[in-house]
């Protein structure tokens, strides 16, 4: 069956939508026999990621275990993740 | 598990067997394009850009790159040509390729007296070359045998689960039944750097993996820019990736999980089996050209869903232009499912929830074997057009 979402990695603070998921949505994820339920805030497009929990301001984004960014504003759980609220820490000549 | 290819007098063996018109600057190409015209099917220009502005170790790089084109297995013969000022000499170039033991052949306007004479004489070396050519019969060959390039484009976040991941099992393979597989793009190991410096076979090689991010690193910061927009790139982004670091974890996994054995400047020649990597462009026309002058027989071409999917050939097509590196064309995204008749091997069902990267793995090793067999790849079916491949410069031009 299709995944409406996938969590790669258990230390993971965000999931990634295998469909096009909608605002109010319930996903829940799985890894390793623990589920990770989560209302959407927000549309979420297939291929983007969501918070699973709520990440504070300057807080690493973590996927496939590893730190890819940190949160340039309080992220609650349920909203989309992407280049408006989180920042990469590398190649970054403009710092 | 065999495929049947063509022994080469160096002992490598190709996959393809055509005639390449090398020149030893771009001044060359026109002399190319009408000797190919002229001679036809099977004998094809590989046109680029170096010019007699570049210095130090961007003409080093670049004549490297074009003795490994020479000697890549999947080319039977090679024609150099020049115009006589060229700033990499077409005379050494020929004498560097021929040690290969294939036939080469060199025509320069300076040798021969005029322009005329390099397409006439050039043609007939080049029918002759096609000739002898065919009667070079394949032969079974193992796995250990292959020399295969990997790379990912039109990213998004299925590239990470779906067609890497596939690569990646498929370089597994090769590389335990003692190939070879190389994958590379500098700019898309930064975040992923410390993951492939400890799959290193050595401390040695470890620091390699790590200077070469830094390298790249610091001429980011030399430029003073954010790499947002490029690294990603703006259709990367689109798809769902938001950094640099989340593109490279999902790219590495193209380059499976078995030690690294070094790391290769841009152009080099794989020195061994086993998997390596080659610091040098992301940008698909340089990355290709050094991956093709590596002696890879075959690139794995890994996409997401973007954009980029929906051409019919290459994104960054001069891979058109470079058919000694046939192309396997990998998918992952189900929503590009309309477009399943111009890729090889759909990865989407791993999305779908409906095979697994192992079922997928063996689809494509099937499909790589049997391109290697002679079956054109869905990118040599598509109509070729000619366009200039580019020298991965890191120096001034003057």
């Amino acid at each position: 069956m299709k995944p409406k979402a996938i969590l790669i990695d258990t230390k993971d603070n965000v999931a990634t939508a295998f469909q096009d998921l909608k605002a109010g949505d319930n996903v829940t994820v799985s890894l390793e026999g623990t589920d990770v339920s989560t209302t959407l805030a927000q549309d979420i497009p297939f291929g983007h990621k969501f918070a699973l929990t709520d990440i504070a301001l300057h807080e690493p984004v973590v996927k496939y275990g590893e730190a890819i960014g940190l949160a340039i504003e309080a992220i609650k759980a349920g909203q989309h993740v992407h280049i408006h609220n989180m920042e990469s820490q590398k190649g970054r000549g403009d710092k | 598990m065999e495929f049947m290819g063509y022994k080469r007098p160096d002992g490598t063996v190709g996959v393809r067997n055509l005639v390449a018109l090398i020149p030893a600057g771009r001044c060359a190409n026109e002399m190319a394009c009408r000797i190919a015209d002229e001679a036809g099917a099977g004998v094809h220009p590989l046109l680029h850009n170096q010019p007699c502005v570049h210095v130090g170790p961007d003409n080093e790089a670049a004549r490297q790159v074009l003795t490994g084109l020479g000697h890549n297995p999947n080319v039977a013969a090679a024609i150099v040509l020049g115009i006589g000022c060229d700033s990499i000499s077409a005379v050494d170039l020929a004498a560097d390729i021929a040690a290969s033991g294939k036939p080469v052949e060199v025509l320069t306007i300076e040798r021969e007296g005029d322009y005329d004479t390099v397409v006439s004489k050039g043609t007939r070396f080049a029918r002759q070359m096609k000739a002898d050519a065919t009667l070079l019969q394949r032969k079974p060959f193992g796995l250990e045998w292959l020399k295969l390039a990997v790379k990912c484009g039109g990213s998004d976040t299925t590239s990470a689960l779906g067609c890497n991941p596939v690569a990646g099992w498929a370089v597994d393979r090769i590389v335990d039944a003692g190939g070879a597989a190389i994958f590379s793009e500098t700019a898309e190991l930064i975040g992923a750097e410390h993951i492939v410096a400890r799959r290193a076979a050595t401390p040695e090689v470890a620091q390699k993996v790590l200077d070469a991010v830094a390298r790249m690193d610091k001429r980011i910061s030399d430029a003073g820019v954010d790499i947002l927009g490029s690294e990603p790139t703006p259709g990367n982004i689109k798809g769902g990736l938001t950094s640099i670091e989340e593109k490279s974890l999902g790219a590495i996994a193209k380059s499976g999980s078995r030690p690294l054995q070094d790391v290769l400047m841009w152009g080099a020649r794989l020195p061994g089996s086993g998997l390596y990597f080659m610091d040098g462009s992301a940008n698909t026309p340089q990355m290709a050209l050094g991956l093709a002058a590596s002696g890879a027989q075959i690139m794995t071409f890994g996409y997401g869903g973007g954009l980029p999917s929906r051409f019919r050939g290459m994104p960054a097509s001069s891979l058109g232009n470079l058919p000694i590196l046939p192309v396997i064309k990998i998918v992952s995204s189900p929503h590009v499912k309309s477009e399943l008749d111009y890729f090889d091997v759909y990865a989407g069902s791993i999305i779908e929830g409906m095979e697994s990267v192992d079922d997928v793995g063996q689809r494509l090793l099937g499909e790589i074997l049997a391109v290697a067999s002679g079956k054109p790849s869905k990118v040599e079916l598509a109509p070729r057009y000619r366009e200039v491949l580019e020298m991965w410069r890191t120096g001034p031009v003057f």
